[in-house]
């Protein structure tokens, strides 16, 4: 565990530093398709066979160590039904990070998820990391979309790829790791333009109180 | 790998930017625009796509505001209030202390209310008409109160007198004047104690009421109207029930519709003359109608309010969404229909197709003749078939004329199988002229 309370882990006290970077990741997907059962996964290492539709939007936050970086993810899980897309593109823009969920067992979420690669590609930041998960891979004996077929479009694409399960937690964490590895985190790149932001002394990201 | 976490999940309509849940969709947006401004190029992409989404949100998230600020009883007035800290102090569960109260009471009334239908239902049984064998009956199943010695009556509190006589409630057997008497129906009785006899007899007039009805002392009705008030809303159809009883049978109603369609539809693009170009419009209006209509119930339905996240409101929702699906899937993705250019020329081929076939035939019936010259003189004509002067009057035209007109009624009514049926006659009919026409030649 390198840091106890976000921010704190660089004041400078001569021991080594390490560099601690935020980032805005969004989930996105169909309705259904697993997204928050992911976010509960990698955040509290739970799994609700009953888990609840979101509504408007969750936000989570977890940190994972690499090597040299400490990364914390803001994470927005968006709800997937219809009537909610409109608020999508408040959560995406911004982001340094999406993750575009579909279910392997449902051929329609696949085709939702293009589509929303698509959207990100045109309206979220250019800079942006996109991964698609295929999810419940635990089901694989109901799969309607192929590996191959997904991975071909994911290259295609530039996107990372993996099949997850948030069931048996199969590729979660990895690929959160992944897109943390992905992420640009030089000194250079640590503005908001580009990647995420650099935490200094005083800057912790309580949440601003535009409401208070 | 993974470290510390802040354990709150927060969950609902948040600014991104400052987390505040803003109850619906609706306020997350104007919240966003009016405190976020800074954020230019984000509002203009969220503005394009708000312009489009416009009736979504309008439709859907007006709903969903009024359910949530419903369930929440939350304004936006009590928004500030909202967003104070508030923490909670010493707090203790009164739960078990309402239960026992409310089961005690619960038990007192139903007891009574039980005991009272017991009576009830050995009244109204074997009732004698006669009134002195009625009396008598009645006192045998409720002893009456003495009231000699009563001089006031215990509801009113007004003197018995030979104006104010002394009554019996038939139910408890209590003392009461005539004022203080309510009076309850023999049917309505009797469909209190079997709910399997619905009440059909019409209401009687308060004359007849006080002399056939029941005497009872206000408590006692008011126990037994009770009762009958929970029978009927037990049987009575919810609104919601009625509603999605009506959708399904729109659902119904739009499946063979939908079938026909893709028929008529099929029938013009393979240049068929069955249906015209207006028959299939129809149609097509006539399934909008039904889309309609569906919709309309399923918004009812979804917008009917239940506590957000108990099952009923997930219900609501699945009934919501299924109907949705339903509409987009088979109501609105019908196939085009062909331009009526294209109409003309699918049918032009087809004229032409069958003209060289009867071209070909013609010849080769021609070449088959030439071959073989007549042994015999030809026929005489047929004496049966009609001359060529009174072609008006021809049987088989006559019958053409009547089936144009049977057509014409039952496409007005959109009954296009029907229509489908009579199209084929007339065309035999066609056919069977034109031979008799070619055998007369
Ligand atoms: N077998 C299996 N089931 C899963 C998996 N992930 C999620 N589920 C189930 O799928 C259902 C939906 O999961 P959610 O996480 O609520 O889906 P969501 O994408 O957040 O849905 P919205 O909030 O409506 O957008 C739940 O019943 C989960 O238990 C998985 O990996 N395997
Ligand atoms: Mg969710
Ligand atoms: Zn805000
Ligand atoms: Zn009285
Ligand atoms: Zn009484």
């Amino acid at each position: 565990m390198a840091t106890n309370r976000s921010g704190t882990a660089q004041r400078p006290n001569g021991a080594p530093q390490t560099k601690v970077c935020q980032f805005k990741l969004v989930l996105l997907g169909e309705s259904a398709v697993g997204k928050s059962s992911l976010v509960l996964r990698f955040v509290k290492g739970q799994f609700h066979e009953y888990q609840e539709s979101t509504i408007g939007a969750a936000f989570l936050t977890q940190t994972v160590c690499l090597d040299d970086t400490t990364v914390k993810f803001e994470i927005w899980d968006t709800a997937g039904q219809e009537r909610y897309h409109s608020l999508a593109p408040m959560y995406y823009r911004g982001a340094q990070a999406a993750i575009v969920v579909y279910d392997i067992t449902n051929q329609d979420t696949f085709g939702r998820a293009k589509n929303w690669v698509k959207e990100l590609q045109r309206q979220a930041s250019p800079s942006i990391v996109i991964a698609l998960a295929g999810n419940k891979s635990d089901l694989a004996a109901k799969r309607m979309v192929e590996f191959e077929e997904a991975q071909a479009y994911a290259d295609e694409n530039g996107l990372l790829f993996m099949e997850t399960s948030a069931k048996t937690a199969m590729n979660v964490n990895d690929i959160f790791l992944a897109i943390a590895n992905k992420l640009p985190k030089s000194e250079s790149a640590g503005g908001a333009a580009a990647g995420g932001r650099r935490l200094a002394d005083g800057d912790a990201p309580r949440s601003s109180s535009c409401c208070k | 790998m993974a470290a510390s976490s802040e354990d709150q999940i927060l969950e609902g309509f948040l600014c991104p930017i400052c987390k505040a849940d803003l109850k619906s969709a609706s306020q997350l947006t104007s919240h966003f625009e009016s405190l976020h401004q800074e954020e230019q190029d984000v509002l203009k992409s969220l503005k394009e796509i708000f312009g489009k989404a416009k009736k979504i949100i309008l439709n859907d998230d007006t709903d969903l505001k009024e359910t949530f600020d419903k369930a929440l009883k939350f304004n936006s007035q009590d928004q500030e209030y909202y967003c104070e800290e508030q923490s909670v102090g010493v707090s203790r569960s009164s739960t078990d202390y309402f239960r026992a109260v409310r089961s005690a009471r619960l038990e007192r009334y139903a007891t009574e209310t039980n005991k009272l239908l017991i009576r009830l239902d050995k009244l109204v049984c074997n009732m004698p008409t006669d009134q002195n064998l009625r009396k008598q009956h009645e006192q045998i199943i409720v002893p009456w109160l003495d009231g000699t010695l009563v001089k006031l009556c215990p509801n009113c509190a007004k003197t018995f007198n030979i104006t104010r006589r002394k009554h019996h409630c038939r139910l408890c057997g209590s003392l009461l004047c005539h004022d203080c008497s309510v009076f309850l129906d023999l049917n309505v009785a009797r469909s209190i104690v079997d709910p399997s006899v619905s009440n059909t007899s019409t209401e009687p007039d308060q004359e007849n009421l006080e002399k056939n009805g029941l005497r009872l002392c206000e408590h006692c009705y008011n126990l037994i109207e009770l009762r009958k008030q929970v029978q009927e809303s037990r049987n009575a159809k919810t609104v919601l029930v009625t509603a999605y009883e009506q959708m399904r049978s729109l659902m119904e109603q739009a499946r063979p519709a939908v079938a026909m369609y893709e028929k008529m539809c099929q029938s013009l693009f393979d240049g068929e003359t069955t249906y015209h170009l207006g028959d299939v419009n129809a149609m097509r209006g006539k399934i909008g109608k039904l889309a309609e209509g569906i919709d309309l119930l399923s918004k009812q339905i979804v917008n009917f309010s239940a506590e957000p996240g108990t099952r009923q409101a997930r219900l609501q929702t699945a009934i919501r969404q299924a109907a949705a699906l339903y509409i987009k899937e088979d109501l609105l993705s019908l196939r085009k229909l062909p331009t009526e250019a294209q109409i003309e020329e699918v049918r032009r081929q087809r004229y032409e197709r069958a003209e060289r076939q009867i071209q070909l035939e013609r010849r080769r019936m021609e070449a088959e003749v030439a071959r073989q010259p007549p042994a015999e003189p030809p026929e005489p004509p047929e004496p049966r078939a009609p001359a060529a002067g009174d072609d008006d009057n021809n049987p088989l035209l006559e019958q053409m004329n009547i089936i144009r007109g049977y057509i014409k009624e039952a496409r007005r009514e959109l009954k296009f199988e029907e229509v489908a049926i009579l199209e084929t006659n007339l065309k035999e009919l066609k056919k069977e002229y034109q031979l008799l026409k070619l055998s007369k030649s």
